[in-house]
């Protein structure tokens, strides 16, 4: 306890400690602050979208109680189908963008891609990234971390006061495990904290936000000691306090840097996304054609579905919309299938590999917990496929056969409601990129303590 | 006490130290002479257990260095020429963290007191050690071998670079640590102090002790002169 005092205390001494821990602190604020922003932009946009379905879903149930209305009429109004804020959003405020939180789903359109952004960015910010608490505790954490780490015995050796320390006959990797929790706590701490006040700053949207909190500390903490066992590693290689930083410069770029942009590259190479420019424009090609082929299609789907078909085969225009629709979504399945394959091909590629590197796992791991990752957003499009798909199965038999809706059909109207992922399945998922980082640390510590016998510090030390 | 048993070390082909032999009894003081290169330093190193011999053993207190280096080192203590200390904690502070890391504890009114038998008053003592003369961090390498209890002391060019007022306190200090019953192995160019303070004074000249004698032996003596016709035969 007295050694790991004075680490602390000589820690303390180092006016560029003081720097650079006050200024991961301004860091960790000023992405918090962000994130709050972004934030609460998104729960308002999330709110109105879901005041005004709870406001038109009421007033459909009082007219039904009143009188029966014909389906057409209801079906012309778009439904919402809306993502909950997010259980931690100040964590990682995600790519609204690229992962809308909210779609109009409108029974005329089920087919056709929407373009549903709730939120204009402009490119270059796009391009720049967002600069939320992830970003910060993926990207800058480390290098703070490795600011104060990098020197955990190189200075020392270099000095000779290793060998002074060697004399009395203290284990070497004790020593080091001891300097490593010492130099590395100022910034362990406030990346803990600033993670622990997402939830307390952001506000708590679900249930699980608490279990998400203690896990995403479990990634913060893995992540750390990650690089802490790095910085162990290289000081037992390194013969000098320069030659350790440049060591530690470079494994910080590989790690955040090269590796993901490889990473990127190969997914991309492997499993290239179809442009959703060419899904959009192959909607409107299927869409165009089956108009045009209007009373073809309708009797081609009443031929398939004569149960359907309405009484004296009067038709009007709705009918042949809905008509429509289904031929286009025959035609669209094929794009719309590759798009999502690719998509989940991509993201198992990314999931089996993020090991290559830390900061991988932890961006993944961290949006995972947030709630702005890839595995919620696609459970949401999962569940809006399955939304219009309702929507279509309520009202193309009622449409089609020109049946009335009810104060009967009231209990049965589609509604979106957003069903969060199991627990254990996001769990699952985060404990594993934990172990894979702590497995990863140990090997770098044991590593580290291949080279750190007194021996071989002591003939490497002036 | 502090044995080297036909201690015998290589690099590559060059033989460093070659079948030492060599005791230092408690209270005794030994000193090594010897050429750059003739091995002092290696023979130190292979105390402590920062070199593994080719052959021989090194022994602490009859601790075998090779079995047990921890055990070994925690039964000596080391002052080499120049003595590195944290230029930012107080010379007080040093003694307290380096005692820790070999597992002892001591009161600060203990460390003032051994500070101040080493020769370093309160006030330099409360100093950051990164405005200290290398006499001071001598003092502050003493206090720690009486800090630790110590039994053996390996000292390497311990007075180099020292001016004879600090030399010469350095050297009662050495003779009331050996008056204390440690034994003493001091590699050192500084003839002057070994014919005044040893009471053993061996001449290693390629890895091999070429000539060993008592401080009786040396009475009426010129040990430059031994030491020159040693180096020249």
């Amino acid at each position: 306890m007295k050694t790991l005092a004075y680490e602390i205390q000589l820690l303390l001494r180092d006016r560029a400690a003081w720097v650079l821990t006050a200024l991961f602190a301004f860091v960790l604020v000023y992405a918090l602050n962000q994130g709050v922003e972004l934030a609460e932009r998104q729960r308002e946009s999330a709110k109105t979208v879901l005041d005004a379905s709870r406001t038109f879903d009421g007033q459909v149930r009082e007219a039904l109680a009143r009188q029966a209305i014909d389906p057409r009429q209801l079906a012309r109004q778009p439904l919402s189908a809306v993502l909950p804020p997010a259980p931690l959003p100040l964590l990682a405020v995600g790519q609204a963008d690229l992962t809308p939180a909210f779609e109009a789903v409108s029974l005329w359109r089920l087919q056709t891609p929407t373009d549903a952004r709730v939120e204009i960015e402009n490119p270059s910010r796009l391009l720049a990234g967002r600069f939320d608490l992830a970003f910060v505790l993926v990207w800058l954490f480390p290098l703070f971390l490795l600011a104060l780490a990098y020197d955990l015995l190189a200075g020392d050796r270099e000095s000779g006061v290793l060998r002074m320390v060697l004399s009395r006959g203290v284990s070497p990797r004790k020593w080091l495990a001891i300097r490593a929790l010492a130099r590395g706590a100022p910034i362990l701490a406030l990346a803990l904290a600033a993670t622990w006040m997402s939830a307390s700053w952001g506000g708590v949207a679900a249930d699980t936000s608490n279990a998400r909190l203690l896990y995403a500390c479990g990634v913060v903490a893995a992540y750390g000691v990650f690089w802490l066992a790095i910085a162990a590693l290289v000081n037992g290689l390194a013969r000098s306090a320069a030659a350790a930083a440049t060591a530690v410069g470079a494994v910080w770029v590989t790690v955040v840097l090269v590796v993901p942009t490889l990473l990127n590259v190969v997914v991309e190479s492997l499993h290239p996304m179809p442009s959703r420019a060419e899904l959009v424009a192959s909607a409107r090609e299927a869409s165009g054609d089956a108009e045009r082929r209007g009373n073809e299609v309708l009797n081609s789907f009443y031929r398939d579905h004569p149960e359907l078909a309405p009484p004296g085969m009067q038709v009007d225009f709705a009918q042949r919309i809905l008509a429509v629709q289904d031929e286009i979504r025959g035609s669209m399945d094929p794009v719309r299938l590759e798009f999502d394959s690719q998509l989940a091909a991509q993201q198992e590629l990314v999931e089996l590999w993020r090991f290559a590197s830390p900061a991988i796992a932890a961006h993944e791991a961290l949006t995972d917990l947030a709630g702005t990752g890839y595995w919620r957003h696609r459970a949401f499009r999962d569940q809006v496929e399955g939304f219009k798909q309702s929507v279509y199965d309520f009202y193309s038999p009622r449409i089609h056969k020109n049946r009335p809706l009810t104060k009967s059909d009231v209990a049965e109207l589609p509604r979106f409601e957003f069903a969060e992922e199991p627990v254990e399945r996001w769990t699952s998922r985060v404990t594993l990129s934990i172990a894979g980082m702590l497995a990863l640390a140990l090997l770098a510590a044991l590593l580290a303590g291949s080279r750190l016998s007194a021996r071989k510090l002591a003939a490497s030390s002036s | 006490m502090l044995e080297a048993l036909q201690l015998t070390k290589r690099f590559q082909e060059r033989l460093a130290v070659d079948g030492l032999q060599l005791r230092v009894a408690p209270g005794e003081i030994y000193a090594l002479l010897g050429p750059n290169g003739a091995g002092k330093t290696t023979t130190i190193n292979m105390f402590l257990g920062f070199l593994a011999p080719d052959g021989g053993e090194a022994k602490v207190c009859g601790v075998s260095v090779a079995a047990d280096p921890v055990g070994a080192r925690r039964k000596l203590a080391y002052i080499p020429e120049q003595v590195a200390l944290y230029p930012r904690f107080t010379g007080v502070e040093n003694l307290d963290y380096f005692s820790a890391l070999g597992g002892k504890s001591h009161t600060r009114a203990e460390l003032y007191e051994l500070l101040e038998g080493a020769g370093l008053p309160r006030a330099a003592a409360e100093r950051r050690v990164g405005t200290y003369s290398k006499g001071m961090r001598q003092k502050v390498g003493i206090a720690l071998a009486l800090a630790t209890g110590a039994k053996a002391l390996l000292l390497d060019e311990p007075t180099s670079g020292l001016d004879p007022a600090a030399s010469h306190e350095f050297s009662r200090l050495l003779r009331r640590l050996a008056k204390d019953g440690v034994a003493i192995l001091m590699a050192t160019h500084d003839l002057f102090r070994a014919r005044e303070d040893a009471s053993h004074v061996g001449i290693l000249l390629g890895g091999k002790l070429v000539a060993e004698f008592t401080k009786d032996q040396l009475e009426g003596e010129d040990l430059e002169a031994l030491y020159l016709e040693k180096l020249r035969a």
